[in-house]
């Protein structure tokens, strides 16, 4: 069903027929998304090398990149552009920075209505969907710094010359320059993410794994979504890892390790369009189990300072609990 | 114990016809225990198991078996609420594959309400499915209620 104010699509994933037909709707809209994407990197692209083409080249001297940030191109006369620095830089940096986003909005495959029907599907457990993007607003904030500080080296307010808090300024200032490029983005790729936000400092991510290539067969298992939990603790916590397998283990989650370099543990759990609420309760309710079971080791210092002993809750209060409830039960038969 | 269903045999000689079954004091809660976590082992493979299936059916088949009872009139809404599903049309392809396989009966009231049941005359496994399942499974419902719980908490 085709909602016409929004036109996005009502999918449906209950029977084979309407898991094709979705699969086709999603397919469609990656596609149209892909585009799109194409597009607005051309558009960037051709606005760059107008702007290096018809407002720049003329100006460029033999070794002007060289001598960019140096003291002789300041005092160089004869430059008719006024925000030389300034310019260059806000269109080098947004091109680029443009450039990688759109890229990376068309690698991933969430599409209007895919976002439609797990946002649903989380508000009816009671949560919410969001789209953390945190690399625009990093990016504009780190852009504006350098972008003020250029517009005063173009305007003379700032002026270098060869003392060492000069040379020691150039040299941070353009360290700076590349950070304020390169930090956004390592965001992109790894803070812009889909999550379902639990609670204060816990949220679920969710990726997409589709193939896009047409398949003939019917694969229920076409489109799945990877759902990963926020950090834990570190692989190298002897009783976090116990109470991280205990828990994956009773809940049959993915004991695959998210990423071999992290040195974090995660949950993981994987899910189809149909059973994605479920799984979601699955990483949920494994989540609450850690909260109630792990101790950091700082807190197990403290408590250890305190208490003179350390323990873990898991392994004592669990097992017990359990057998006096079973114990009463078997009494009141 | 491990969760296996020899080992519970080895362990009380059960196959053995020469040694009697003694079940007193401890050994008794013991054995009760360890009943117990074999049934919920199964429920806990019933509950994955049908969240492979590409269908709903199995979830719904659930949902009938825990919602059922002696007093308990279960029609297509008590399953959405129980399997916290928002609508009616997500579980009607479901419906009609469990009914069509006869492990569900519908009994057709009016025209809206049907009376849903499990069909253990023909099949009856089922009876100790929803047995299981009525002691041991938690329903999407119940999870989703400790889940926002937990997140309300702090």
């Amino acid at each position: 069903m085709r909602n016409s104010l929004k036109s996005v699509v009502e999918l449906n994933f209950e029977d084979e027929q309407s898991l094709k037909e979705s699969i086709k709707t999603i397919r469609s809209e990656y596609i149209k998304k892909a585009l799109k994407s194409i597009v607005y990197i051309t558009i960037i692209l051709v606005v760059a090398l107008s702007y290096l083409l018809y407002g720049y080249l003329p100006y460029i001297e033999k070794n002007f990149f060289t001598n960019l940030l140096t003291a002789e191109s300041f005092r160089s006369e004869g430059n008719s552009f006024p925000l030389n620095l300034t310019l260059s830089w806000m269109l080098f940096s947004t091109c680029i920075f443009l450039v990688v986003y759109f890229v990376r909005i068309g690698q991933v495959k969430f599409t209007p209505s895919l976002i439609k029907y797990i946002e649903s599907e989380t508000k009816y457990a009671g949560f919410e969907f969001i789209k953390k993007i945190e690399s625009v607003g990093l990016f504009t904030v780190l852009t504006s710094v350098s972008v003020a500080i250029l517009f005063y080296i173009d305007t003379r307010l700032i002026q270098f010359d060869d003392t060492l808090w000069s040379i020691f300024f150039q040299n941070s200032f353009f360290i700076y320059l590349l950070l304020s490029l390169i930090i956004p983005i390592v965001f992109i790729f790894r803070n812009d993410k889909f999550a379902i936000k639990v609670k204060n400092n816990v949220f679920v991510l969710c990726n997409l794994h589709y193939n896009v290539r047409k398949n003939k067969k019917y694969d229920p298992n076409l489109l799945g979504i990877i759902l990963t939990s926020n950090r834990l603790c570190s692989k190298f916590d002897k009783s976090g890892k116990y109470i991280h397998s205990k828990i994956s283990e009773d809940r049959w989650l993915i004991r695959n390790e998210p990423s071999t370099i992290s040195p974090y543990l995660h949950f993981e759990e994987y899910s189809v369009p149909f059973n994605f609420q479920k799984q979601f309760l699955n990483i949920v309710l494994a989540l609450n189990e850690w909260e109630n079971n792990y101790i950091s080791n700082f807190d197990s210092l403290n408590s250890y300072f305190s208490n003179n002993s350390v323990y873990y809750k898991y392994r004592i209060k669990k097992e017990d609990h359990l057998n006096k409830i079973i114990y009463l039960k078997f009494l009141n038969h | 114990m491990s969760q296996s269903y020899k080992d519970f045999l080895d362990k009380y000689k059960i196959d053995d016809f020469k040694t009697s079954l003694k079940l007193t004091g401890h050994t008794k809660v013991d054995f009760y225990n360890d009943i117990d976590k074999l049934l919920k082992s199964m429920s806990t493979i019933f509950d994955k198991l049908a969240t492979i299936a590409p269908i709903r059916g199995a979830h719904v088949l659930m949902a009938i078996a825990k919602l059922i009872g002696p007093n308990e009139v279960v029609n297509k809404t008590d399953i959405t609420r129980c399997l916290n599903i928002d609508r009616l049309e997500k579980i009607k392809p479901a419906i009609e594959y469990l009914e069509k396989a006869k492990y569900i009966t519908i009994e057709k009231k009016t025209e809206k309400f049907h009376i849903i049941k499990l069909n253990e005359e023909d099949n009856p496994d089922l009876r100790v499915f929803r047995e299981i399942i009525q002691k041991y499974w938690k329903s999407p419902r119940e999870e989703v209620e400790q889940a926002k719980k937990w997140s309300e908490e702090r």
